[in-house]
């Protein structure tokens, strides 16, 4: 059964090889100009220090991000991207053209389980379809490593083209695009109404879905005076919530801090407050303390987990409803 | 033992009846000729005998065992569609079928290929005719060393050439394996010479079902003057009638009145006054 | 293994259906003394392959042979002949009544008929010699 699979998904997975070989040419001559150009522009510091500590010529750092940022940027959204293109591709038409051109009939009619004829065309769909992403995202995750803080990465992990790229979340996203185009097939049984409907599934769903991980992971929460500094904001952390508390620790609410803040910026007879005096009026006024829960840059890879949860759950949901259409399909 | 049974079988699309309360057995070793107009339901009824559709209601068994989404391990269906993967040839089909399939035999399915001229068996399925095609899905139907045949048109794109062929293939599997056989056809004269058995269907319901040679035993067919028809007894199956002239299809007809010719009917009176009689009952206001 | 003597033509066109053709056809070989007792009928794969007809029509016909008393199955053997239906008079090329029709039909020929008044001459002669009821 495998070998049939195989055999009629051949061209497909051809075209994905193929796809793996010439991204894995690009990206390693793009990456070796790259370097070319960070030594020849004397950067190689600031690879890994941070801009203002690295010593280095006048203007060449920009010079760098402006001629090497745009193309560092498309490889991300290629690897952001290519969950959708699987789903559309690969999963969409995986059973919706078998039932648009009625060849599903020819296994339904033999006595191979209707089960069996979908998990054989899914694992020879699928799983050719996640190492060509994962390859590809090894790639361009060295290409980007190239380039260090000169790079995107310099931004942290967790904006959305940093986040969507790492670790498993890729993975996660392209299970579940692929089975939302392959269920949308069972149901639609047409190949151009599963493609289109997928991706536009799939993208509402990617958006709506990309705040539930920051609440799912339990964040850290620092509690400061307001004249400490932090560098919650620096370090990488992804800050999900900010304020001030009063003397007996309750939450002031935004628009009262705003007002105090404000009212501190000025002294009482109306000139504008030095930093010291500013700072020492904020306790005085009732905003004690500062807050900000966080989640660290080390626990980058429990948000990158629970978004495989989330998708992959998706996906076996999905997966489930397709074989159910399946069966009772005729 | 029965080869199939349907009993009290019907299947509705949305608002429509395709087949309603259909009851009948075909007995095993049978060729079954499954006739009736476009659209009669007898694609619905074959596809159903092979677990492509569900009744809506009654039960279809296939050597006693109730279909129930899946083809019984000794049945082979050949779609109407033919579905073929067509990107493949027909020797890596041959291997693609073969691996979906736990009784099979290669051997039997070349045997038939051998014996069909008109199939290259490194062609692209896609290429070929569509009556080499078919010709290759019987071949594939038979791999699986079926007892029951179930043949959705079989006939329907085949050059006279290629249709003896077939049905030289098909009838040596008949006397080979004494395989059951029910094809279906809108073209009565396309099954007449090689079935023995009619199922006659229209508008989803079995007008006539029965080996043919006792069906035609059991019918009349009676002219005589339209002024004396009600000298005639017997089951009235349907009748044409000129200004002066009767002529009536009778079932258990009584002895002949005077006056009348009597003779037996060929299938093909028959089963034209059969579909006259249920078009007229769908459609009273036609009725002469 | 003695392979069957005859083989059977199934004319689709004719009106008759195959299982009385194949019933004529039997017994007219054995009648012209193509078919001996002992002979075997063809097996029904062997008509089906020569002739695309329904296997069971051939079984059926020869079931109807046999009820006659004409043939016999023998299981796992096939069908074999078990009565002789030529005679003098119908057998071979030299019997008597066969030289005087072919007599009669050089004549015929000469006297410049065609087939159709051949045919018809013949069925109507056979008519009034054989009565309806006798020819059933």
């Amino acid at each position: 059964m495998m070998w049939v699979s195989w055999r009629r998904q051949r061209a497909q997975l051809i075209t994905l090889l193929g796809m793996l070989v010439v991204g894995a040419g690009v990206i390693a001559l793009l990456r070796s100009t790259m370097i070319d150009a960070i030594t020849s522009s004397q950067l190689a510091r600031c690879v890994t220090q941070a801009l203002q500590d690295c010593t280095a010529p006048d203007g060449a750092a920009k010079a760098f991000q402006e001629a090497w940022t745009t193309r560092l940027n498309i490889g991300q959204a290629v690897i952001l991207g290519l969950p959708a293109l699987i789903g559309v591709f690969i999963g969409a038409p995986l059973f919706a053209r078998e039932l648009e051109q009625g060849t599903h009939v020819l296994a339904f009619t033999q006595s191979v389980r209707r089960t069996r004829w979908m998990v054989s065309k899914l694992v020879v769909a699928l799983v050719p379809s996640l190492i060509v992403l994962i390859g590809l995202q090894y790639l361009v995750s060295w290409w980007l490593s190239a380039a260090g803080t000169l790079g995107p990465r310099k931004n942290g992990s967790f904006t959305a083209l940093n986040f969507g790229i790492e670790h498993v979340s890729p993975v996660g996203y392209a299970l579940f695009a692929f089975a939302l185009g392959a269920f949308l097939g069972v149901v639609s049984r047409r190949t151009l109404a599963a493609m289109t409907a997928g991706l536009g599934a799939f993208v509402v769903a990617r958006f709506a879905l990309s705040g539930l991980v920051d609440r799912l992971v339990p964040a850290q929460r620092l509690e400061v005076s307001p004249a400490t500094n932090v560098n919650v904001y620096h370090d990488g952390s992804l800050v999900l919530e900010t304020g001030y508390l009063d003397a007996a620790g309750q939450l002031v609410s935004k628009e009262k801090a705003g007002a105090l803040l404000q009212a501190c910026k000025s002294t009482s007879e109306g000139t504008p407050n030095s930093q010291e005096g500013f700072l020492a009026c904020l306790p005085q006024s009732g905003l004690s303390k500062w807050y900000a829960s966080f989640i660290p840059k080390s626990q980058a890879w429990q948000l990158h987990l629970v978004d495989l949860a989330i998708f992959g759950g998706l996906a076996l949901l999905l997966l489930a409803g397709t074989a159910w259409v399946l069966r009772r399909q005729s | 033992m029965t080869a199939m049974t349907a009993t009290a079988v019907g299947k509705r699309y949305r608002t429509r009846w395709a087949v309603r309360d259909c009851s009948f057995a075909v007995p095993e070793g049978k060729v079954v000729a499954l006739v009736g107009p476009n659209g009669a339901g007898k694609s619905t009824l074959l596809r159903m005998a092979a677990g492509l559709v569900r009744p809506t209601t009654g039960e279809l068994r296939t050597f006693g065992t109730p279909v129930d989404g899946r083809i019984h391990p000794d049945v082979s269906f050949l779609a109407q569609n033919r579905s073929l993967y067509r990107d493949l040839t027909v020797r890596e089909l041959t291997r693609a079928v073969g691996a979906m399939n736990d009784r099979w035999s290669t051997d039997r399915v070349e045997e038939v290929l051998g014996l069909l001229a008109g199939v290259d068996h490194d062609a692209k399925v896609g290429t070929l005719s569509a009556g080499a095609r078919t010709q290759v899905a019987i071949a594939l139907a038979l791999g699986r060393l079926p007892r029951l045949l179930l043949l959705d048109e079989p006939l329907s794109d085949l050059d006279p050439l290629a249709r003896d062929e077939t049905l030289r293939v098909i009838m040596t599997d008949v006397a080979d394996h004494g395989t059951t056989v029910v094809m279906s056809s809108h073209l009565l004269s396309d099954l007449r010479e090689v079935c023995d058995h009619i199922l006659l269907i229209d508008d989803g319901r079995v007008q006539v079902d029965g080996d043919i040679e006792e069906v035609l035993a059991e019918h009349r067919v009676l002219v005589g003057p339209v002024a004396d028809e009600s000298a005639v007894a017997g089951t009235l199956i349907s009748a044409t009638r000129t200004e002066r002239q009767s002529t009536l299809l009778l079932r258990k007809a009584e002895p002949t009145p005077a006056g009348w010719a009597d003779t037996e009917p060929d299938l093909e009176s028959l089963v034209m006054g059969y579909l006259r009689a249920s078009r007229d009952r769908r459609s009273p206001a036609r009725r002469r | 293994m003695l392979t069957g003597v005859i083989e059977f033509r199934i004319d689709r066109r004719s009106g008759v259906s195959t299982y009385m053709q194949i019933i004529q056809q039997a017994k007219q070989a054995m009648r012209l003394g193509l078919l001996h007792p002992g002979d075997r009928l063809p097996s029904a794969r062997e008509v089906v392959e020569a002739t695309a007809v329904n296997p069971n029509t051939v079984l059926k016909a020869y079931r109807e042979l046999e009820r006659e008393g004409l043939v016999e199955a023998r299981r796992g053997l096939g069908t074999f002949v078990t009565k002789s239906l030529s005679s003098a008079a119908t057998a071979g090329d030299d019997a008597p009544l066969r030289q005087e029709l072919s007599g009669w039909m050089g004549r015929a020929r000469r006297g410049g008929l065609v087939v159709e008044d051949v045919d018809a001459l013949y069925s109507a002669v056979r008519d009034e010699h054989y009565p309806a009821e006798e020819q059933a």
